[in-house]
This record gives structure tokens, C-alpha cells and sequence, in this order.
């Protein structure tokens, strides 16, 4: 005996069928559901114009909710609406009347006779709510919504297509018995935290299928609904893992490299912590610089500097030439997750082998409200996500200064990290000095130097250490044994 | 671009009056046109989306002929055409002829500007195939 192989239909949606558990059961029973608003009706037709085929096409059964003319007037204003489908592989059938007369038997007769016709691969119905709706006010209807249901479930079943009932519903909570009869649960909601909104989707049933759990956002843009799935971290029976640490990488900051035992293992992540104007982004750019001299690629993640050129002509310049990769950050409501998944497509695109995210300070900024609280645990899942793509990642971090303790980022994120670069103001000679330290390199010697640095045009240039002082750390050297000399003045 | 098969159905009703077909052969061949576009549409935008841009363009097609305005005060039932039978007939052919066009037109043009001319194109081009056929078998009988 074999057992019944389930195909999974590739939607074409980005992030879509990974958050499926690998694609559309083929033949599977599903409800949309959300509120007014939430894509609902902009996800159905993007199914439909992926998988609609002549020979297979679609049924899009419109009932009393959005009037098809406005329905086709907004559709195709998305990139996937390809008008040569419609009336080939994909038929919009109205059922306005018969669902107004709350007649339910003239419903499914009226689907069912299309569906004989057509025999579709896809039938979606939009809105079924005001098809239940209707069958509740009219009272003439032998059949019940239960059986009504069940019956359009084995209709579609025998035909063999895949479905989907379009409805607004509010909450899972609501007792209806369309949730215990479909096979597929996608919630579609809009999140609303302050002045954000953040569109959220959740697979909250897929039968035989191991669908992502949790809320996952999306975007609606031009070119359709786009998933953001949290990055993968385990694929199980992958052992393509890079080793880390094979390599060494230049900073670009000559003497940072002796500092760091020999340069930065290739695939870890550094913090470069520190207040704001300390040097940070400038440390960044010089990494990619280098990296750029040696003909690497590197993609940029920016929060903080907006246009190009405040990043400095050179870094400008391998933006323009596409050595280096611009992760578009501008957009406001933005989650971790969909900076993983961008940052890790172009470091594929480009074979990136360095990435600078500058900073975290202006991405915690940028994420939406509903997303900051999580940041730690998105952002531990980013970094080791990013660390299986073998590519050696510089994160930037603004540090307020205090001197009383040492802390190397606001976020706790510094346990992340595989090596930590720490920048800081001194006060030595009435001067505001700059120093930087070594903190932490992983499986590594490294120096424990704290070396004065300057930035001039061509950059950073590390310079000595203070000797002779001490209590460099709280911002206010003082001389090697003036301590001493004022302690031995006070009474015993 | 789109309109080119609207237009050329417009000219063959406009040809087949001026080579003097009588008032009924063009209210036969509008209500024809009209009955096709029902049966196009109907599955699509449903019969109250079909009814309320046929009102509308004969709201539109009165300026110019007035005597559509009852046509348009009846013209309630989707798939009801008769009221606008029985107005072309009362009419010259070619007065019939140039108002059916009118009425047609801003019907394309009310469709157009909601879902896009290439969208009501496809949707109507089942019309156009079918008027252009008999149209042509008119013409061999003439």
C-alpha cells in the first residue's frame, strides 16, 4: 500500500510557502480570514494569477461583500494582475443574487454548476461571510451553514481543487464551524501598536503540514503580499555550515589588526560600541573598504546616515559600482525578520563576505513599536542566521557615555557577538581625547591595549597608549602616582 | 488602441443605416450588441453592476437624444432591453443608429474608467466577435 502523496502547490509568494510548512496542499480546504483591510482579497488573487492555468484555471465566486467592479479596478493595479488571464485561466463568477436570496442550495448549485464547467484547480469565494450571512437572514434554506459547508467541502474535494472561503473574521475565539472544517487556518491581521500598524499573518491550522508557528509579517506593495519569515536557522541535514575562524580579516585601520591578534576571524560578528561621534560609522567604512580593496563585496545596513554621501565618497562610490550592497532601510514599521531576510538575500546576491549593520541604536529606532520588545530575541536569531551565511558581520552600537560603569551596548546584545570593539572620550590636557580597546575577540589573543586614536581624512589612526595614567575608563586619567602622593598627604 | 473594435462595430451599424436598413434591423442589431454585453458581463460584475452602467450611459446618451430618457427611466431589469427596442424604432435609422452608438460608447468609456480599457477590452472582445459576424452576414444579405 502507498500512502496518499500530498503535492505542495509553490504560491510564488515570497516568504509564503516557507511560513506554509513548504507550499499549498494540493486539494486542501482553506479559510482567509481577518478583518476589513487586512489583504485578504489581495492574497486570494495573487494565488490565483500564480497557479491559474488554462487547463486548470481559477473560479473567483464573488458574493455581496466588495463589488467586482471595484474589485477588478484595485486588483490590477498589482504587478502579479496579468489581464491576459482573465477569462483564460481565470473566470470571476458573481453569485451576488443567489446569495442575496439567502438561498444556500442555490448557492452551492450555482458553484457547482461552474465548477463542472471550468474544472478549476483553484476556487476562491469572496466574501463567505456574507454568504453565512445570508443564509442566516433568509430562513428559506433547507440546508444549515454546517452542512452547507460541508457540502462545498466535498464538492471542492471531489473536483479536486484547492479552495479558498474569503472571510472577516474577527477572533479564532468566535465559535464557527467553517474553522473546524477547513484544513487550512490564514489569519490575516493588522497590528496596531502607537502610531504603527504592522500587518501580521498567521497560519493557525494546515493539516499534515508543519506550517511556521507565530505571527509573521507582510507588506503589500505594488508587487503583491511579501512574506517575511524569521530566518532559518536549523535546516536539519545541512552541513554546508562555513567554518568561522579559518581566516583572518583586515579592519582597514592599520595596528587595529596586531590589536585583534592578527585581524578579525573570518565569520564572526563584532560590536564596535561606543558614544555617538566616537568613530563608529567610520570604523565600519573602513572595514568595508578594505574589504573592497581586496576585491570582497559587502552589503551595508544603514539606520543612521541617510543619503549616500554622508557615508563618505568612498563608500558612495562602491555603492555606486554595486561592490557593496544597500539593504533599504528607510521604510518606518520594520522587524527584525525582514531585515534578516533582506540582508541575507543581497549578502547571496552579491557573495557578500563582509556586512556592516550601523547601528543598532537606529534599528532598535526603526523597528516598530510592537517588534521593540522582542529585540533581543529577533536579533539572536538575525545573528545566527547571519552567521550561517559565513559572512563576517560589524554591528555598530551608541554607547552613552558613563563613566562609572562599563557597558558595551544598551541592548545586552554584546553576548551575541563573537568580538567586541569598545570606543571612548577621555579628557587628558583640557583635551576630548578618543581611545579604543580591545575587548573581546573570541578563541583569540588579543591585545589589552587602550590606544589613543584620531580621525583625520584618510580616516582612523590609532596612536599610543597613555602611560603613566590610569582611571582612563572613568573619562578623567590622572597621573600614575598623583593618587598615591594625595593619599600619603591625608592623616593615617 | 482599445477602442478600435467598439469603433468599428459602431461604423458597421452606422454603414448598415445609411445604406437604408430600416429602423428595425437596427434596433434588432442594438439589442443584439446589448444582450451580448449582459451575457459578457453578468457572470463578472453581476446583473446590478450590468444594470447600473446601462442606466448610467443611457443617462449619459440623452443629452444628445432626449427621447432616451424614458428608455432610461425603464430600463430597471437587467437583461431588459425592450424599452429601448421599442424608442430606436420610433426613430430614423440613422438617428437609431448614431444614439445606439452613443449609448454603446459611454458604456465602454464608464467600464474603461473603472477597470481600464485593456481589461473591458478582454472582457467584451466575446461581443465584438459575435457583432462583427453578424454584421457580415447582414452585409451579404444587403
Amino acid at each position: 500500500m502507498t500512502k496518499a502523496t500530498i503535492n505542495r502547490l509553490t504560491t510564488n509568494i515570497e516568504g509564503l510557502d516557507q511560513i506554509l510548512g513548504g507550499g499549498l496542499p494540493e486539494f486542501s480546504f482553506n479559510l482567509i480570514a481577518g478583518p476589513p483591510g487586512s489583504g485578504k482579497t489581495t492574497l486570494a488573487h495573487q494565488l490565483m494569477f500564480a497557479l491559474a492555468t488554462p487547463a486548470r484555471p481559477a473560479l473567483y465566486f464573488t458574493v455581496l461583500g466588495e463589488p467586482p467592479l471595484k474589485m477588478l479596478r484595485y486588483q490590477q493595479q498589482f504587478d502579479f494582475f496579468d489581464e491576459s488571464k482573465v477569462g483564460k485561466s481565470i473566470h470571476f463568477i458573481n453569485l451576488g443574487d443567489d446569495a442575496a436570496s439567502g438561498n444556500l442550495e442555490k448557492v452551492l448549485e450555482s458553484i457547482a454548476v461552474a465548477v463542472q464547467t471550468h474544472g478549476p484547480s483553484l476556487v476562491c469565494v469572496d466574501s463567505f461571510r456574507s454568504v453565512m450571512l445570508a443564509g442566516k437572514a433568509g430562513g428559506s434554506s433547507f440546508l444549515n451553514l454546517q452542512q452547507f459547508i460541508q457540502q462545498l467541502g466535498i464538492l471542492m474535494t471531489s473536483w479536486q481543487a484547492t479552495s479558498f472561503l474569503i472571510g472577516e473574521y474577527f477572533s479564532e475565539h468566535e465559535p464557527n464551524p467553517i474553522f473546524t472544517v477547513a484544513d487550512g487556518l490564514i489569519w490575516m491581521r493588522q497590528s496596531i501598536e502607537r502610531n504603527s500598524v504592522v500587518r501580521k499573518m498567521e497560519i493557525s491550522k494546515l493539516r499534515g503540514q508543519p506550517t511556521l508557528p507565530g505571527l509573521h509579517t507582510f507588506r503589500i506593495t505594488c508587487a503583491g503580499i511579501r512574506v517575511f519569515a524569521p530566518p532559518q536557522v536549523e535546516e536539519s541535514g545541512e552541513v554546508s555550515a562555513p567554518v568561522t575562524g579559518a581566516t583572518r580579516l583586515n579592519m582597514g585601520v592599520p595596528g587595529l589588526d596586531e590589536m585583534m591578534g592578527g585581524g578579525l576571524p573570518s565569520g564572526y560578528s563584532v560590536l564596535v560600541a561606543g558614544p555617538s561621534g566616537s568613530g563608529k560609522s567610520i570604523l565600519a567604512a573602513a572595514f568595508l573598504t578594505e574589504g573592497a580593496r581586496r576585491k570582497e563585496t559587502g552589503v551595508i545596513a544603514a539606520f543612521e546616515q541617510r543619503a549616500n554621501k554622508s557615508r563618505g565618497e568612498v563608500i558612495a562610490r562602491l555603492i555606486d559600482s554595486g561592490q557593496i550592497g544597500v539593504v533599504d532601510t528607510r521604510s518606518v514599521t520594520v522587524s527584525v525578520d525582514e531585515v534578516s531576510q533582506l540582508l541575507i538575500a543581497e549578502i547571496k546576491r552579491l557573495k557578500a563576505t563582509r556586512v556592516v549593520i550601523d547601528s543598532l541604536s537606529g534599528f532598535e529606532l526603526a523597528l516598530a513599536p510592537t517588534f521593540q520588545e522582542n529585540f533581543r530575541e529577533s536579533m539572536a536569531r538575525m545573528m545566527a542566521a547571519l552567521a550561517k551565511t559565513g559572512a563576517t558581520v560589524l554591528m555598530t552600537s551608541e554607547l552613552e557615555d558613563r563613566y562609572t560603569d562599563l557597558r558595551f551596548s544598551p541592548y545586552g546584545t554584546a553576548f551575541l557577538v563573537d568580538a567586541i570593539i569598545v570606543q571612548r572620550y577621555i579628557e587628558v590636557d583640557s583635551r576630548l581625547q578618543r581611545m579604543m580597546a580591545v575587548v573581546k575577540v573570541r578563541a583569540s589573543q588579543h591585545s589589552n591595549e587602550l590606544r589613543l586614536f584620531e580621525i583625520d581624512a584618510d580616516g582612523i589612526k590609532l596612536g599610543g597608549m597613555l602611560t603613566g595614567q590610569e582611571g582612563l575608563l572613568g573619562g578623567r586619567p590622572t597621573r600614575r602616582g598623583a593618587r598615591n602622593e594625595s593619599a600619603s598627604e591625608e592623616p593615617p | 488602441m482599445h477602442r478600435e473594435r467598439l469603433v468599428a462595430s459602431m461604423a458597421a451599424l452606422a454603414d448598415l443605416a445609411a445604406q437604408g436598413a430600416d429602423s428595425q434591423q437596427i434596433a434588432t442589431t442594438a439589442v443584439t450588441t446589448w444582450h451580448d454585453i449582459h451575457a459578457a458581463l453578468l457572470p463578472v460584475i453581476g446583473p446590478r453592476g450590468v444594470c447600473a452602467l446601462y442606466q448610467r450611459s443611457l443617462h449619459q446618451a440623452r443629452v444628445d437624444f432626449p427621447w432616451l430618457g424614458p428608455v432610461h427611466a425603464t430600463a430597471l431589469d437587467s437583461g431588459e432591453f425592450d424599452a429601448l427596442r421599442k424608442a430606436l424604432l420610433h426613430q430614423p435609422s440613422t438617428v437609431a443608429a448614431d444614439a445606439h452608438s452613443a449609448g454603446l460608447a459611454a458604456f465602454y468609456g464608464l467600464l474603461g474608467n473603472l477597470i481600464g480599457e485593456s481589461l473591458t477590452e478582454r472582457l467584451l472582445s466575446v461581443v465584438w466577435d459575435r457583432t462583427s459576424g453578424s454584421s457580415a452576414v447582414q452585409g451579404m444579405e444587403s
